[in-house]
């Protein structure tokens, strides 16, 4: 059942899940990182091994940034909408809805897997490990980790709405303030 | 999972090998051994005497060792003979040659007051060792405090074996590797698409952003009792905005507390044509003529 619900969940918000991927090749491409073999649809991409604490933190952590960024990006217009406490018909808010759909799609792929978190923290070389930014790194992992035990609760979708709406209403709060 | 790093094509070494003659030095390298092992760890450091289980073949055993080391410590006292190092059976000088070819640190510690072999007395394949910077432990009289310098030795090794293994492992796998920025033509088209969309939303942001500073500046007035203040600003937002209700809502507020008859018709206007809610109705009665009032009641939704 659950396998279904997490299929059907990915076919619907096919572009962010693809978008994750591509944050990771982009990530790979950026710092000089070998790629071996990518596969967009199977969420998989291959590369050589880091020894670079900041590069193994960025590419491990580069979807969250992207698809965070995409989904505000797409958000900003509809929070706006709301704030302005506009009217939605499907007949005049064709472009509304499709945002929001693909809000939704990449916010919901933004936030790391348990996997992830545990694979970005054994590449940081064992010298590094006692660095304070490694425990920091440590109690972030943690968070992240209880996050994902949130998953089956929907939590992907509240960090997508949530971070849609809640950072462009403070960026218009800022910019209307100063 | 959605990243894999490449980890198995080579081994990383994880050892340090210590070299000795037993009719020389083996006190010391046992105490060397000891010491070693406690910052290494059990499986950290190769010592013949320890680590050879009974019935492995002595030579091939010590060969192998070496590739799964990163440094090789050879302890020199004052019996360690280096005329023995020219016959090809010994094992010492087979052990320093490995260690020399597989390119892994190689520190001589000197004991009891020994000296390195100067290069001349030494076969052509271990001329090396005469130019290397050794470790003179004396009597070992100091003996924690030098392991303590040597520890540091160690971890430098074993960070540039690390280095080298990956050096290795990322050039073996560089011509596997796929062109950078080379996406596939259906990925480019959905990030096309992508890109379009951020622009088109960010064009649309401004005009957005402004009716909204004029909201929140109408809202202001109204609330401070500015009516044409809130009814311009008002006027503003709607005609960038004509769907907002709350706009429309503000608006007809600040009409009916202005009072004239006229701008009571046309607050009654705007909002005539609404499905308003309890709030927004509730909002709206505070300034409202009660005589109005009764026309929207029990018409929220």
């Amino acid at each position: 059942m659950m396998i279904w619900i997490s299929f059907l969940v990915t076919l619907f918000t096919f572009p962010g899940f693809v978008t994750r991927t591509v944050a990771i090749r982009f990530a790979c491409d950026l710092l000089g990182v070998s790629v071996y073999e990518a596969r967009y649809f199977k969420g998989y991409i291959h590369h050589e091994s880091i020894d670079v604490p900041f590069k193994v933190v960025f590419l491990y952590f580069s979807p969250l940034l992207v698809n965070t960024f995409l989904c505000v990006m797409f958000f900003f217009p509809v929070a706006l909408e709301f704030l302005l406490d506009n009217d939605w018909t499907w007949e005049n808010s064709n472009i509304q809805f499709l945002l929001t759909w693909m809000g939704i799609s990449v916010g919901v792929h933004a936030l790391p897997y348990r996997l992830e978190i545990e694979e970005c923290l054994g590449d940081i070389p064992m010298e590094y490990r006692n660095d304070w930014w490694y425990w920091f790194l440590d109690f972030v992992s943690i968070i992240f980790i209880a996050i994902d035990f949130l998953r089956k609760f929907g939590v992907d979708f509240f960090y997508a709405v949530g971070s849609g709406m809640a950072i462009p209403y403070l960026i218009t709060k800022a910019f209307i303030t100063f | 999972m959605v990243s894999r790093s490449e980890r198995t094509s080579f081994y990383n070494p994880k050892k340090v090998f210590i070299s000795y003659r037993r009719n020389d030095a083996s006190g010391y390298a046992g105490r060397l051994y000891d010491h070693l092992v406690e910052h290494l760890g059990d499986t950290g450091v190769f010592y013949d005497v320890n680590t050879i289980p009974p019935g492995e073949n002595f030579e091939t055993y010590i060969e192998e060792a070496l590739a799964d080391c990163f440094m090789c410590i050879v302890v020199i006292g004052r019996q360690w003979d280096s005329e023995r190092l020219h016959s090809e059976h010994d094992f010492v000088r087979r052990e320093i040659i490995a260690a020399f070819s597989r390119e892994i640190r190689v520190v001589p510690m000197l004991f009891d007051g020994a000296k390195v072999p100067e290069a001349a007395t030494l076969p052509s394949e271990l001329a090396g060792l005469a130019q290397l910077q050794a470790y003179d432990f004396g009597s070992g009289r100091d003996f924690k405090q030098l392991v303590t310098q040597l520890i540091k030795v160690v971890e430098l090794a074993k960070k540039e074996a690390r280095q080298r293994h990956l050096t290795q492992l990322n050039k073996a796998m560089r011509d596997r590797a796929l062109p950078p920025h080379h996406y596939p033509i259906w990925v480019l088209f959905l990030c096309g698409i992508m890109a379009l969309s951020v622009v088109a939303s960010g064009l649309w942001v401004p005009r957005q952003l402004e009716s909204v500073k004029s909201l929140w500046v109408a809202e202001d007035a109204l609330l401070q009792g500015q009516i044409s203040k809130a009814i311009n600003a008002f006027l503003n937002v709607l005609e960038k905005e004509p769907n907002s209700r709350q706009a429309k809502i503000g608006f007809a507020m600040a009409l009916f507390q202005e009072g004239s008859t006229e701008s009571t018709v046309r607050a009654i206007n705007i909002i005539g044509n609404m499905t308003l809610s309890r709030q927004e109705l509730e909002r709206l009665n505070k300034t409202m003529p009660e005589k109005y009032q009764r026309l929207f009641s029990g018409r929220e939704r």
